[in-house]
């Protein structure tokens, strides 16, 4: 289940500071805005990303509030899913124009609020770097085959509770490159 | 020929053409011979042909008018294989898809055969044979291809 998470002038936790100024540059004034108008924002440090992106509302004093957006939980058992194609292999019956993806459920915890990773990664497989900014996800897998490693660079968007969709690019094993779109439902 | 072990394309069956030299002196023949092979199901995803060339001696027990015979022989095999496969990458994240694989090569082989020769008296024999062959090949990935034949053949 979502909750919302109104981010103050203080910081609430870590890095979750959002407090959107009317200040700018050199400390003149925004201008004023309509009460109950909203506009999209985003949290500092994360202007660059398309899925972190929150609701602002202008308050009775004509100025914008702070950076409101969803907080979506992310731990859970991920069934992941997929499909995509692969090139550039060696030997060449592991091209392949089109393929389906499927993965042994990997159980996910959050370390912090901008963090997860496997609870208990299988032999041979690990996941790195599992970043949840707002409702990006980003996460690396690789995973030791007999063919060489196969790593995966996974980049998605929570679309809903319990949903992530997005790309992946990857290589290996050998010389391989793969590229395609991926869902996760926990 | 029955191929073992999802060797020679994985086909289940196949079937074979040999032309020998069958040399025989009191106690033991030799037999020069080329062959081919092929798979039963020569359209389908798993299609497979073979050339051996090779070389052979039996033991040979004369019983009356007919013989039993038992023995081996080496050579030289050309294999081509064709599948269509689905190809499974990785263990704990796995792509699939269809892949359609070809390889073919020389091997090394050696063989063993046994059987029973019928109307010896007479001047065309009949030969029947059980067989089992391996050949020191690595083709699609799979190691030495084996098989195991049945036959009926003239002599004369």
């Amino acid at each position: 289940m979502p909750w919302l998470l109104l981010l103050a002038c203080e910081p609430v936790s870590g890095p979750r500071v959002a407090p959107f100024s009317n200040l700018g540059d050199g400390g003149v004034e925004a201008p004023r805005c309509v009460p109950g108008d909203t506009r999209a924002c985003r949290p500092p440090g994360k202007e660059g990303l398309a899925c972190a992106s929150g609701e602002q509302r202008c308050g009775e004093d004509g100025t914008w509030g702070s950076c409101v957006f969803d907080e979506l939980p992310i731990a859970g058992t991920w069934v992941l899913t997929g499909e995509g194609r692969r090139e550039a292999c060696q030997p060449s019956y592991l091209d392949a124009p089109r393929f389906s993806l499927a993965a042994t459920p990997l159980v996910i915890t959050q370390t912090s609020s901008e963090s997860f990773g496997l609870a208990s990664p299988p032999s041979g497989f690990r996941m790195v770097g599992g970043e949840l900014l707002v409702r990006c996800v980003r996460f690396r897998t690789i995973e030791d085959s007999d063919r060489g490693a196969i790593t995966y660079d996974w980049s998605g968007e929570i679309e809903g509770p319990g949903r992530i969709e997005g790309n992946f690019t990857g290589s290996g094993p050998g010389s391989c490159a793969t590229r395609g779109s991926f869902r996760i439902d926990y | 020929m029955v191929p073992l072990k999802d060797a020679y394309a994985g086909a289940q069956l196949g079937v074979t053409a040999d032309l020998g030299y069958w040399y025989e002196a009191p106690h033991f023949a030799i037999e020069p011979r080329v062959g081919f092979a092929t798979s039963a199901d020569t359209t389908g995803d798993r299609r497979f042909y073979e050339v051996p060339a090779d070389i052979g001696i039996f033991y040979v027990l004369p019983i009356g008018n007919v013989a039993l015979y038992a023995g081996g022989g080496a050579g030289v095999r050309y294999l081509y294989e064709f599948r269509r496969e689905v190809v499974t990458v990785g263990q704990v994240i796995r792509t699939q898809h269809v892949a359609e694989r070809e390889d073919k090569g020389f091997g090394f082989s050696a063989y063993g055969r046994a059987g029973v020769m019928l109307l010896r008296n007479s001047s065309l024999s009949l030969m029947t044979s059980l067989g089992y062959s391996i050949t020191l090949k690595t083709i699609n990935e799979r190691s030495n291809p084996q098989a195991v034949s049945a036959g009926v053949g003239l002599v004369f």
